[in-house]
């Protein structure tokens, strides 16, 4: 038998002795180690569980509620003082029709 | 206790439930990471992970396949995710080895430390081997010639857990073992026989 061959053989007995591989217990206290595992999951999980209502599609709808109800007090608000401001400035200057109509002028 | 009483114990959490699954299914989960990691510690710190995940996940079983094939796919998947976590590990510390100009990588590094409590101690050189050759091979080749060859499990029984037709496993298995006897030739040819 040549080298080639050789090695052929080897590699064909090799790759049958895969399936002569045993299988084998578990580890000692593999069982108490995993359900120790699963009681601190269970721990973990209810430290960071929310109602089941609260779905992603509810959080975006809350989001996007919230953004919108902000924009619009921040737009109703700026509008507002942009008004005050302009007032004030014109009773400051004296160019209120307001000021005009009073009795004091 | 009929299949759907224990999958719904199962659901709700019920620690004896679990206890009953360990018992049952413990040695098998076990035995199919300890193939596809070689390493005693490692495959057992994966086997832990795949009973948390069975834990978490059992709400998504809708019981369209075994509970045993379930927790086969589970077991792959997480094996697999150690092996490819484990080979970017070895990759980084193979560049901060060329960066320091240190020893190159070579088969003796490749595993942990290959050390599987079911392979016999005068085959254990020959074995290392073969899993090193087994782990340079595409996934879907290494999942079907594992399960079928280590594992022993029937063509059937690895097309459920592949979610792959009878015919595309033969073709993946003839493909490993081509591809196989390709690395293993090359690997003993380099070794100088």
């Amino acid at each position: 038998m040549n080298d080639k061959e050789y090695i052929s053989h080897f590699v064909d007995e090799l790759l049958d002795s895969a399936e002569s591989i045993q299988t084998v217990d578990t580890p000692p206290f593999f069982k108490d180690k995993v359900l120790g595992k699963l009681v601190q999951e269970k721990d973990h999980n209810g430290a960071l569980s929310y109602p089941s209502w609260l779905t992603p599609k509810f959080q975006w709808a809350a989001l996007l509620i919230f953004v919108f109800l902000n924009l619009g007090v921040l737009y109703y608000h700026t509008n507002y003082y942009q008004q005050q401001e302009l007032q004030s400035f014109a009773e400051t200057y004296g160019f209120s029709s307001f000021q005009g109509d009073s009795i004091l002028n | 206790m009929d299949e759907k009483q224990f999958l719904a114990d199962l659901k709700a959490q019920k620690r004896d439930a679990y206890a009953k699954l360990l018992e049952k299914y413990g040695k098998m989960v076990f035995n199919t990471c300890l193939s596809f990691v070689p390493n005693a510690q490692d495959a057992e710190d994966t086997a832990q992970e795949v009973f948390v995940e069975v834990y978490n996940s059992i709400s998504k079983f809708k019981g369209n396949s075994k509970l045993s094939t379930w927790m086969y796919r589970i077991a792959v998947n997480k094996s697999l995710e150690f092996i490819r976590k484990r080979n970017a590990k070895k990759r980084f510390g193979f560049m901060q080895s060329l960066m320091d100009s240190a020893i190159p990588m070579d088969k003796s590094s490749y595993f942990t430390e290959f050390n599987h409590p079911g392979v016999q101690l005068e085959r254990k050189e020959q074995q290392e081997t073969l899993f090193y050759a087994i782990n340079q091979l595409p996934e879907g080749q290494k999942v079907v010639f594992t399960l079928h060859k280590i594992d022993g499990l029937s063509y059937k029984e690895v097309s459920e857990i592949t979610k792959k037709s009878i015919s595309s496993v033969e073709s993946l298995l003839f493909r490993a073992k081509k591809n196989l006897k390709q690395i293993l030739t090359a690997y003993y040819k380099k070794e100088g026989w």
